[in-house]
C-alpha cells in the first residue's frame, strides 16, 4: 500500500460538492487538521454505492480537527478534537 | 452538495431518547434487506443501500420515519436491480389491505 500520509501529517480536507454519494459530512470540508493514524485500505465506498468493485483500494485515515476549528461557537475547551475518518482522495497537506 | 442525511450542525430539534420494542413490520423489513445483502444472495451491499435512501426527494425524506426510509430506499434499489418494481410493491400492498 502506498499511503500518502503519516501520523502527524497536517491535511486539509477537500472543499469539494461532487453531486452523489459522498463519505464526507459537510461540516467537514475545507477544514484541516492532523492525520491520527492510518486505518488501512478499503474499496472506494464511493464507487461501490453505484455497484462498481471500489478498486484500488484507498488509504483511510483518522483525522484529527478541533472542535473551535469545525463549529465557530463550540463552547467547548480549546483542546477538544473530534476524530473523522476519510478517505485519501478527499485529503491535501496543508 | 448536502444530501438530505447529512444533517451534522444543522437544528435538529429535541430527540427522543426512550427505548422502544421494533414493530413486526420493522424486524421483517431488516430480515429482508439482510437477505438479500451481502452475507446472502448478494444483490446489493450496504453502501448502495445508503446511496439509494440518500438519492430520495429532500422534502420526501424528511417526512420519513427510519424504517420507512428503509422500506423507500429498498424498494427504488431493488427496482434499480431487476428484482422488482415498485409497481408490484403497490399492488401486493393494496391486496394485503383489501383482505383485512
Amino acid at each position: 500500500m502506498t499511503a500518502r500520509f503519516k501520523p502527524g501529517d497536517r491535511v486539509r480536507i477537500r472543499d469539494a460538492n461532487p453531486p452523489g454519494h459522498r463519505r464526507v459530512p459537510v461540516y467537514a470540508r475545507g477544514r484541516a487538521g492532523v492525520i491520527e493514524r492510518l486505518c488501512g485500505e478499503f474499496p472506494n465506498p464511493e464507487e461501490l454505492a453505484y455497484g462498481f468493485d471500489g478498486l484500488p483500494k484507498r488509504p483511510l485515515y483518522r483525522v484529527r480537527i478541533r472542535q473551535t476549528d469545525i463549529w465557530p461557537e463550540y463552547k467547548g475547551s480549546a483542546k477538544d478534537m473530534l476524530e473523522l475518518e476519510i478517505y485519501e482522495h478527499w485529503l491535501d497537506p496543508a | 452538495m448536502r444530501r438530505p442525511n447529512d444533517v451534522g450542525g444543522l437544528p435538529g430539534g429535541p430527540i427522543n431518547t426512550h427505548a422502544h420494542e421494533p414493530e413486526p413490520w420493522q424486524r421483517l423489513l431488516t430480515a429482508i434487506v439482510s437477505a438479500v445483502g451481502p452475507a446472502v444472495r448478494k444483490i446489493n451491499c450496504v453502501d448502495e443501500f445508503r446511496r439509494a435512501r440518500e438519492d430520495l426527494d429532500p422534502d420526501f425524506y424528511a417526512s420519513l420515519t427510519y424504517f420507512e426510509l428503509w422500506t423507500e430506499g429498498f424498494i427504488n434499489l431493488m427496482q434499480e436491480k431487476g428484482v422488482l418494481t415498485r409497481a408490484e410493491v403497490e399492488a401486493r400492498v393494496a391486496a394485503m389491505k383489501a383482505r383485512r
